[in-house]
């Protein structure tokens, strides 16, 4: 296994990335003259640690060579879901919970069935995938979002232990699960390898069908988590609020080195990716800058990273 | 006349034709409401911006690229003649090139990241939206301005069924339609869709033909925009952004693949009308307009299905 890592340079540690997180740390120091404290920046993890949930599915959808866009809305449905079946009662967490990664579950299979199974374009079965999700729950919620969050679920977002925020360890524990997984296990090698080259990767045996019907599946059920993580953090049911997140993750995990072509990346570039995001947008705000800001900045530097990944790849070949 | 690879592109436009005459024929007989005169020309005026931007994706899509900065273009377009035409030293004609001018630069600026610095076209065109969605929200915070009023009754004046503005959407079609079946321009932009490596051992100069194509489709976004600031009557720095993923979803239930050379813009019109007519039927029928997303995404799918069968089968 170890040669196999060695000769593969497509999962190697993205070091370019967190020299640029520490840049914008540094940039965020001197832009609020100093104020900023290691408790502030805990903060900035906690409120990533949704995005950063499901931009690690994200990257797994690009590493196995496609794409989901259907992460935002999937995120917004579990809020609508959680929210309602919760209803302020603790006794309700564990049926919210099981019911929407469910769901979940559900969609990723369909979406990865029909992507592996119909060698259909992945933009356009999770395209197809975001509307009738979004359909699905406008049909569920009559439009109206009802439900609330009981204050022992929002605790994944709110509480912490020590200085750790909770929402950041259950985000870094995840990180090293799936990271162990793909780095040291069978699997997650055949997965870089399907990522890299389905035809191949068939050719020598692996079930490369399986193997993009996985990746999807983690990817919708890593959203499925990442939006009970959003559910917890704003409190309550809101209609789309997730919607947003499907560029965020895709813009963290380009960011971060993952490319389009698929079996490039790493979690570990991912991870910085959408630090570097959360931190521009609220330095953004600390700013003053409203959100024009933001989007000049997020376009300048998915443009700016995608440009020097692209680069060095080339350069490697 | 038509010669053999024209009608094979055009070919791949029937099913979404087929299944436009089904949305029509059922509404029809569903709804006396539907049939009205004033409604047929409702769908009409509706479509013509969903309509004029599916040309644009269509134009990349068929290099196999993708551009989802339209929806940016088409809102600062909004801006820009809403700011300048009413009452300025730039005037209508300068607001409209000025749009026009914007829409070719983010094209070029694609296109240049698509060839010189192999940026995927998904991520470089994300990121000129975003960046070009900034400067909207810095021109205009919120909806405002105004389009100069001759400007836009002019455009909304009605010439039978038809609107000003869905006269200068046919003729865009018209003349594209021209452009990719009959022109050098045209088969370049096939042939490079189809295969770049054959087409630059043909003697086709990929990368410019890339790059022109780029800066075609940012051109027309700009003009659904100035045709959208027509009918709002304002500009607004968000009111473009549903038409990257609607234009895509228009371009591709007309026949058009996202894999490049396959295709043609008669499907993106029947295409841009059925995402448009859904809405529509749904209203009339008087279903819960929350079934219009699951019935678009439906659509999708199906076609996509259809598509998928009938080149399995060719191949």
């Amino acid at each position: 296994m170890k040669s196999i890592i060695r000769k593969n340079p497509y999962s190697k540690f993205p070091y370019g990335v967190y020299i640029l997180l520490i840049a914008v740390i540094i940039v965020f120091f001197i832009a609020t003259q100093g104020k900023i404290s290691p408790s502030h920046l805990m903060n900035i993890v906690r409120q990533a640690a949704p995005t950063g949930i499901a931009a690690m599915g994200q990257t797994i959808a690009l590493l196995v060579g496609g794409l989901d866009l259907s992460v935002g809305t999937t995120m917004s449905m579990v809020n609508l879901i959680s929210a309602n079946i919760m209803m302020g009662e603790s006794a309700n967490i564990a049926q919210a919970v099981i019911v929407s990664l469910s769901l979940c579950a559900l969609i990723g299979l369909v979406n990865g069935y029909i992507i592996a199974h119909f060698k259909m374009q992945p933009f356009l079965v999770t395209m197809a995938m975001q509307m009738i999700i979004e359909g699905g729950y406008f049909i569920y919620t009559k439009g109206i979002a009802k439900g609330s969050v009981p204050s022992s679920f929002r605790v994944i977002s709110d509480g912490w232990i020590g200085f750790l925020p909770i929402a950041g360890l259950i985000w870094v524990a995840l990180w090293a699960i799936l990271s162990f997984v793909l780095r040291k296990t069978t699997y997650g090698r055949r997965l870089y390898i399907t990522g890299a080259n389905p035809l191949a990767a068939k050719l020598s045996g692996i079930r490369s069908e399986a193997m993009i019907v996985s990746g999807y599946l983690l990817c919708s059920i890593l959203a499925g988590i990442g939006g009970l993580m959003l559910t917890a953090y704003i409190g309550t049911a809101s209609t789309g609020v997730g919607n947003d997140y499907t560029l965020d993750t895709i813009a963290s995990s380009v960011i971060g080195g993952t490319a389009f072509s698929g079996g490039i990346g790493t979690l570990e570039g991912t991870f910085p990716g959408v630090l570097i995001m959360t931190m521009l947008q609220s330095l953004m705000t600390i700013l003053g800058i409203s959100s024009a800001g933001k989007f000049l900045t997020q376009g300048i530097v998915i443009a700016v990273m995608v440009a020097i990944n692209q680069m060095r790849l080339r350069n490697r070949n | 006349m038509m010669t053999g690879s024209v009608k094979k592109q055009v070919k791949q436009a029937v099913p979404a034709w087929i299944i436009l005459a089904a949305i029509i024929i059922i509404a029809a007989l569903l709804s006396p409401s539907f049939r009205r005169i004033g409604n047929i020309r409702n769908v009409i005026t509706q479509s013509v911006v969903l309509a004029v931007v599916a040309i644009a994706q269509a134009n990349v899509l068929f290099i196999g690229g993708i551009d989802m900065s339209v929806s940016s273009i088409i809102s600062i377009s909004t801006i820009f003649v809403a700011m300048f035409s009413y009452d300025s030293a730039l005037g209508l004609v300068g607001s409209i090139v000025l749009a026009l001018v914007v829409g070719a630069v983010t094209g070029l600026v694609n296109g240049i990241g698509v060839v010189k610095f192999r940026i995927p076209a998904m991520i470089i065109t994300i990121s000129t939206q975003a960046i070009l969605k900034g400067i909207a929200l810095i021109l205009m915070p919120s909806s405002g301005g105004r389009v100069n009023m001759a400007f836009s009754s002019f455009m909304r004046k009605r010439i039978g069924l038809f609107t000003f503005a869905a006269i200068v959407a046919i003729a865009l079609y018209i003349i594209f339609y021209v452009v990719y079946h009959y022109t050098r321009l045209g088969r370049r932009i096939y042939a490079v869709g189809n295969s770049e490596l054959y087409a630059s051992q043909s003697g086709i100069p990929v990368n410019k033909t890339i790059v022109v194509t780029y800066i075609i489709s940012g051109v027309i976004a700009a003009f659904a925009g100035i045709i959208l600031s027509t009918r709002i009557s304002t500009g607004n720095p968000l009111v473009g952004d549903s038409y990257a993923m609607d234009s895509v979803a228009a371009a591709v239930v007309g026949g058009i693949s996202m894999n490049g050379g396959v295709g043609s813009v008669v499907g993106a019109l029947a295409g841009a009308v059925i995402m448009t007519l859904i809405n529509n039927v749904i209203n009339q029928l008087e279903i819960s307009p929350y079934y219009q997303y699951i019935t678009k995404g439906l659509v999708l799918v199906l076609s996509l299905l259809i598509f998928q069968l009938k080149r399995r089968k060719t191949v």
